[in-house]
């Protein structure tokens, strides 16, 4: 009886990772898109197949490492069975905080944390950072640093992995030492590797950033600039101990107007040398399709807020919401719907801007019961138009959310009947089979 | 679409790029060859099982020669998820990455990509019988291995799905 309710928790957690899994994945931008098709462009233009030396050497080369390759094998097999016999546990001490519940630490002083693990690792958080111990077992550790700078010492072992959880950022650690920080006002994420490799990967152009011994690396969410520098080793020294200077320094790396800003894209000074057209607004919905979002945002926050609001087109307005919302601007971007609500109330995007205020409204916090009623009054009056499928789906996920599974479920099945084959598909199934 | 599926098969971002292209460029040099346009979804979606397929294989024999565990980490949803569904996540990619290349590719369309058995086995040039034994397989594991992870039953059940 206990198997049977354990299988059958199991079966309802494997559904619900399943879903998870399958609505969590964030569409591809059209700069992603567009980057895509360059590339694909040059390549059928070059008309060259995919890596054909490696193949050519892997068929030749390959014969002949074989057999090394296989005693090696079955020596690190041997190896690493060794190692697994001798599991040893991750414990810790503390200088300078306490644990909380949860594992967040907690500063006694004005010093700074100090974490030591029984296995030679050190973590060391500047004072006034914020930073969380969610995991640490046998197979490694899993920190999360919320805002501020922490150096890593981490002593390489095999078996065991260390992940950094820093704001959208995750850097994979084998053993190394390394400083990094997460400045969530200037949305900029800061790694400094002193030794070793590691793995950075989020919202960065690449998808995941490998960075090697020596290597400085700044993301800047804001202004999406992405730079990776060497350190000379006169810096290195200084910055092991003093983590605060490093954040006065980084700013060289970039150019003044990208980094320097406090707030990024926000505030953006009138020095600026933006003048070609100042008076006029550029198409946004071109500047869209090109992945310079920033840009439209500087020209909103140049000729004011209302300005743009009142004199941008139906086409520029879409662009501008949608620029604000990739920007995580969600006042900015309902403020461009609305108008283009009041402004165009018989263009086709008047309708699907009710779609996107619910879009808008979920990326804020607490906006699932507003965003709600935006999908409604799509739906009320889309008939079939092209979101509706999508608007149905996120109404489904909403009612789940906040009423439950058995006001949605009438949603899944009507989504079912209109579309068996849609993206909620999936969850509208796993819902019905839930409840 | 493809890059969609790409990622949530391989989990990797770039990967999932590298992998797109590799399936519009194959599409690309044979569409010539395709003499029913109607056909042209499921001749993209075989293309791409097949390269995904390859790849998958691809990164198991890397792992062998590499002598380590591939680090391949779950980018999905990384700016928009909270911490807790972000480690989900990766917990899940985990156990996604120990199924067989075939059970997982299987899994993936039929779960999340909700194609049917038939579009699976023409996509997958096996007999449908072969995709439903290797579903019920792949559920069947993923399962197991849910139920060991005491992490895993522990995340859940302070969420929605985890109440009775």
């Amino acid at each position: 009886m206990t198997n049977m309710t354990d299988e059958s928790k199991a079966s309802r957690t494997l559904t619900a990772l399943t879903e998870l899994y399958g609505t969590s994945l964030e569409p591809a931008t059209s700069a992603e898109l567009d980057r895509g098709l360059d590339a694909l462009l040059a390549r059928v233009a070059s008309g060259r197949a995919r890596r054909p030396k490696l193949i050519r050497w892997s068929l030749v080369g390959a014969t002949v490492a074989l057999s090394t390759l296989f005693a090696l094998k079955v020596t690190s097999v041997v190896h690493r069975r060794t190692q697994a016999l001798e599991p040893i546990a991750l414990t810790y001490r503390i200088d300078g905080g306490s644990v909380l519940e949860g594992g967040y630490l907690r500063e006694s002083g004005h010093a700074g944390i100090n974490v030591f693990f029984n296995e030679g690792s050190k973590l060391a958080l500047t004072p006034g950072t914020r930073g969380r111990l969610r995991a640490v077992d046998k197979e490694g550790a899993l920190v999360n640093l919320e805002h501020g700078t922490a150096s890593f010492q981490v002593t390489p072992n095999h078996s065991r992995r260390w992940l950094v959880d820093v704001g959208p950022f995750l850097v994979t650690v084998k053993g190394t030492v390394f400083t990094v920080s997460w400045d969530p006002l200037r949305e900029q994420f800061e790694l400094r590797l002193r030794q070793g490799h590691v793995v950075v990967s989020g919202p960065v152009s690449a998808g995941e950033i490998a960075l090697r011994t020596g290597q400085h690396l700044i993301v800047n969410l804001a202004t999406t600039a992405t730079v990776i520098t060497e350190d000379n080793p006169e810096q290195e020294g200084d910055s092991v101990t003093a983590p605060e200077q490093q954040a006065v320094s980084a700013p060289r790396l970039q150019p003044p107007s990208e980094v320097d800003n406090p707030v990024g894209p926000r505030r953006v000074p009138a020095s600026v040398p933006r003048t070609a057209k100042t008076a006029d607004l550029r198409p946004w919905s071109d500047e869209l399709a090109r992945g310079h979002w920033d840009r439209i945002l500087e020209d909103v926050e140049r000729i004011g807020v209302e300005s743009a609001l009142s004199k941008a087109s139906s086409k520029d307005l879409f662009a501008l919401a949608d620029a604000a919302r990739y920007r995580r601007r969600p006042d900015l971007a309902r403020a461009a719907l609305l108008a283009e609500r009041q402004r165009f109330p018989e263009s086709p995007r008047s309708l699907d801007a009710l779609f996107l205020l619910g879009r808008t409204e979920e990326s804020r916090e607490g906006g699932a019961a507003p965003a709600l009623g935006w999908y409604d009054e799509y739906l009320a009056h889309a008939g079939a138009g092209a979101l509706v499928g999508e608007a149905l789906g996120r109404k489904m996920i909403l009612t789940d959310k906040l009423q439950g599974p058995a006001q949605a479920r009438p949603i899944a099945e009507d989504y079912l009947r209109r579309f068996p084959k849609g993206s909620y598909a999936g969850s509208a199934r796993a819902l019905i089979r839930a409840h | 679409m493809v890059l969609r599926m790409a990622k949530r098969i391989l989990g990797s971002q770039s990967e999932a790029e590298d992998v797109a292209q590799e399936v519009f460029y194959r599409v690309f040099r044979k569409a010539k060859l395709l003499r029913e346009p109607d056909s042209l979804r499921s001749f993209v979606y075989a293309c791409a099982v097949r390269e995904l397929k390859t790849e998958l294989r691809r990164r198991k024999l890397r792992a062998w020669l590499r002598f380590d565990k591939p680090e391949v980490l779950a980018c999905l949803g990384s700016r928009t998820l909270d911490v807790e569904s972000r480690d989900l996540l990766r917990r899940f990619h985990g156990l996604l990455e120990r199924l067989a290349a075939r059970d997982r590719l299987v899994f993936v369309l039929r779960r999340m990509e909700s194609m049917t058995v038939e579009e699976i086995a023409a996509s997958m040039e096996m007999s449908e019988s072969t995709v439903k034994r290797s579903m019920a397989h792949a559920s069947s594991r993923l399962s197991h291995w849910i139920a060991a992870d005491p992490g895993l039953a522990g995340l859940l059940d302070g969420a929605r799905w985890g109440n009775d």
